[in-house]
């Protein structure tokens, strides 16, 4: 990896993660200029920069005020897990200035796009095998992934 | 306009649109209504929204080659990408018989095909519905051909026939297009000769051993992987030789002999 870090306010961290608790929302994403912040309460949660990134727990941010959800389980073992068909590179919008096509917290209807997975320029939809909501989400956008490998959950 | 003959009597068919938005998306949308498995080439003469990698444009003025042949479960979904390379062994083939006096048509990995180092036509494969489901799934292999004319804005150098001295139509390249991809088809054989098609793409591709350059662009920034091109695996995952250390690379951006 290279790149040389972009500095960030890291109290516009604990500002969101705030928010995040206030809110009782799971996940909000704020832009401006180069810099993306998301904060989420989910398995993985993190923070990310864009360009290149930053990962820290969101329980460095604030402890108290959104602890991560931990499963029980491994992601894979979940049996609402939507697993990849394949290894490539993940895609959580359908284009790069798009919005992910889906959060946590969504409702999805059977058949919905999920995520792209490419392999070889080969984009293959992941859709959604069931109607539910959209619980987890463990892939980042352009994350690669293996196969067999849990991309989300939807209970 | 109309099919070559060995793609006819193979079952193929072609519906022609003077414009639509992109022939893939087309092509994708007709796998949701469509009950016929035969392949089905969808061409336009022009596209509005002509689709590249990542989101980008494909410049589709009339007077270059627009199609998409949609394929019902061609192969298991998680060797899809293998389709790319059938693509390619089948456009150099054609491209060989449109312009016999060009020389330097070359097939970069994954799925573009260079003359002289620069684009002259572009491959872009579209999946729908999955085999999660236990239902059948489409590919739209999506083929961008410059015959007449090449953007200049492009972040990497393109070409076109015309600019080689090597003029010709549309209808003449369907022709011949889609008679190469059912004689590869053929030999791909849902999957299950790969091999053969490994080998052709490898005889029209780079020299192993040539100095490469992978972009790799990951969720934290991107990152470049320097090595030596080892050909393909039995996947189409491109091999990098990096001394003593072999590295699989299943998406990127490559640059040869930088």
């Amino acid at each position: 990896m290279s790149g040389t870090k972009t500095p960030f306010d890291t109290e516009i961290v604990r500002e969101l993660a705030k928010l995040l608790a206030e809110t009782d929302l799971t996940e909000i994403e704020v832009e401006k200029a180069d810099l993306r912040i998301r904060v989420a309460r989910q398995v993985q949660a993190h923070v990310s920069v864009a360009a290149p990134s930053t990962v820290i727990p969101l329980s460095q941010a604030n402890p108290q005020a959104a602890a991560p959800i931990v499963p029980q389980a491994k992601p894979v073992d979940n049996p609402n897990a939507v697993k990849s068909p394949m290894v490539g590179t993940a895609y959580r919008r359908a284009t790069p200035d798009g919005k992910p096509l889906v959060e946590v917290g969504a409702s999805v209807k059977e058949g919905d796009k999920l995520m792209l997975i490419e392999a070889m320029k080969t984009f293959n939809d992941i859709i959604a095998p069931r109607a539910g909501t959209v619980t987890h989400i463990f892939i980042d956008d352009k994350q690669p992934v293996e196969y067999g490998e849990a991309l989300l959950i939807i209970e | 306009m109309e099919l070559g003959k060995t793609a006819f009597s193979s079952g193929h068919e072609l519906i022609v649109h003077d414009s639509i938005d992109s022939t893939n998306t087309e092509a994708i949308r007709l796998s949701c209504t469509r009950d016929n498995p035969d392949p089905l080439w969808v061409l336009a003469l022009r596209q509005t929204s002509g689709k590249g990698r990542q989101g980008r444009l494909w410049s589709s003025p009339p007077g270059n080659f627009y199609a998409s042949l949609l394929l019902k479960n061609p192969c298991k979904i998680q060797h899809a990408s293998q389709l790319g390379f059938v693509a390619g062994v089948a456009l150099n083939t054609a491209l060989k018989k449109i312009a016999p006096s060009l020389r330097t048509i070359i097939l970069k990995w994954p799925n573009d095909v260079l003359l002289n180092g620069a684009k002259l036509a572009g491959i872009l494969l579209e999946s729908s519905g999955s085999q999660i489901l236990d239902k059948s799934f489409s590919v739209a292999i999506g083929v961008g051909i410059n015959l007449a004319f090449h953007p200049d804005d492009t972040p990497y150098p393109a070409t076109s026939l015309a600019s080689h001295g090597a003029p010709t139509s549309v209808s003449e390249c369907v022709r011949h297009i889609s008679d190469a991809f059912a004689q590869k088809l053929k030999i791909y054989d849902n999957g299950k000769n790969f091999q053969d098609i490994r080998s052709e793409w490898l005889e029209a591709s780079y020299k192993i051993g040539t100095p490469i350059k992978i972009r790799m662009k990951s969720i934290c920034d991107s990152e470049n992987m320097i090595g030596n091109f080892g050909g393909i695996n039995e996947t189409g995952s491109l091999i990098l030789n990096q001394g003593k250390k072999e590295q699989l690379i299943h998406s990127g951006d490559v640059y040869f002999a930088c």
